[in-house]
């Protein structure tokens, strides 16, 4: 069952209404997916920081490129971890100046208030980096998958179809990622 | 939490949810789409809006239903002072600013909500107030308005304003300020032919214009709030104590 708006309209519908230059349609995607997308921006940096960056970077290329892409299932949600993805290997670096551009402010202050609380919250600024690190250490269809299915919590389905494998595959990929974590992890410790 | 022993999911804190908003808005007008380019709107325009620097602080709306500020209906100075140094305490906290810590430059209420400039130098961030225990007000989100620039005018620099309140029960908009000693007075006039006067207090002036329609909305709608300022605010003049004219022209 998609998630619908007050308006009743799907992921699927914003994203084409977006595509076509609707931003309140866009508007409506980011407030009901920003929270997520933060959250998994975390999972892959480890900062509270970086991730607020990349989940403005992953939205600002969303509206970029809906006018180019369908979504392959109803929700907007497992495309969005996936750019965030790619975005936190390869182009976050340039991206992060690009807003740091649009906001014309300097760049680090803005998370600290937020930072704070989280790190005395819990100890994740010393096993989130672990993890990542071994992520990073995995083949890139392991990875992928990782970051889809564990880091992302999304359903082996969802990533199925955005990766453009079977379904099996995926679980395969996972099977074998867990293992290979659990190496380089006790490695590690 | 599942085999890697992922940290639990957070919840967004409000001021972080505003602040990414706020970067993908302005994002948006410096992304042009290949077919959409009637989208772009130059950064320097965007960031070379205006607004007034006075002493004192008006809260307006759209229909010219301008008062002066007032604090909200059950708040004490008391209650006041609590929110302006928890204001201040707060910007010192997520915005460390080295060996100019923020101060406060001017505040604005009405409705149960108020609104708090705070200054360093440069730059500028708006403190919102929202509904607390016994009509108090309650130190709400950070709002970052961006630096503070020179104008063509010498001695008088403009705060660019910036949208806040994008939770309810806010929903207003900010009209940055001016930040001039010879300033004394200035005059904002509305697209429906209404003006507002404002006093200038401290050098600073500020003005909060509340919007009748859900600001969020809008804002998508717009694509910025330096585009929907413009459609409310026509014109904007600071004078001095001698009445003469130091600034006139449209917000923008």
């Amino acid at each position: 069952m998609p998630v619908t708006d007050a308006d009743g309209r799907s992921d699927a519908e914003l994203w084409i209404l977006a595509a076509a230059g609707d931003r309140d349609a866009f508007g409506a995607l980011f407030e009901r997916h920003v929270a997520a997308v933060w959250n998994h921006a975390y999972r892959l940096t480890a900062s509270w920081a970086k991730a607020e960056d990349l989940t403005s970077s992953t939205f600002l290329l969303a509206w970029r490129k809906c006018p180019e892409l369908r979504l392959v299932r109803d929700s907007a949600l497992p495309w969005l971890f996936a750019v965030a993805g790619n975005l936190a290997r390869t182009e976050f670096r340039s991206s992060t100046r690009f807003l740091r551009a649009v906001r014309r402010l300097p760049g680090d202050g803005a998370e600290a208030d937020h930072a704070d609380a989280v790190a005395s919250r819990v100890d994740d600024g010393r096993r989130m980096p672990r993890l990542l690190d071994a992520v990073r250490e995995l083949p890139k269809a392991e990875r992928q998958a990782v970051e889809l299915c564990l880091l992302g919590e999304l359903s082996t389905t969802d990533a199925a179809a955005l990766l453009g494998v079977a379904e099996p595959s995926v679980r395969s990929r996972l099977s074998r990622a867990r293992s290979r974590l659990r190496t380089l992890l006790e490695e590690t410790s | 939490m599942n085999d890697l022993d992922l940290p639990p999911r957070a919840p967004l804190p409000v001021e972080v949810r505003d602040r990414i908003r706020t970067t993908v808005v302005a994002g948006m007008a410096e992304s042009p789409r290949p077919s959409r380019n009637r989208w772009y709107v130059p950064l320097a325009a965007a960031a070379g809006v205006v607004a007034l620097a006075v002493a004192a602080v008006v809260v307006v709306t759209p229909t010219g239903d301008d008062r002066a500020a007032t604090p909200p209906p059950s708040a004490t100075p008391s209650d006041i002072d609590k929110f302006v140094d928890g204001c201040v305490a707060h910007a010192n906290r997520a915005y460390p600013a080295g060996e100019q810590p923020w101060t406060a430059a001017a505040f604005a209420a009405e409705g149960g909500v108020g609104a708090l400039t705070i200054r360093n130098q440069d730059q500028s961030v708006v403190c919102e107030g929202v509904p607390g225990p016994n009509g108090a007000l309650k130190v709400g989100p950070l709002i970052r308005m961006g630096q503070i620039e020179p104008s063509d005018v010498p001695d008088l620099w403009l705060i660019p304003f910036s949208n806040t309140g994008m939770q309810p029960p806010v929903y207003p908009l900010i009209l940055g300020g001016v930040v001039s000693g010879q300033a004394s007075g200035m005059t904002l006039t509305l697209s429906d032919g209404s003006s507002v006067e404002a006093d200038v207090t401290d050098e600073t002036a500020m003005a909060l214009v509340r919007w009748n329609r859900h600001s969020t909305t809008e804002l998508w709608e717009k694509g910025s709030s330096n585009e929907v300022m413009k459609e409310l605010i026509v014109s904007v003049r600071v004078v001095d104590a001698d009445g003469v004219v130091l600034y006139e022209g449209p917000p923008a």
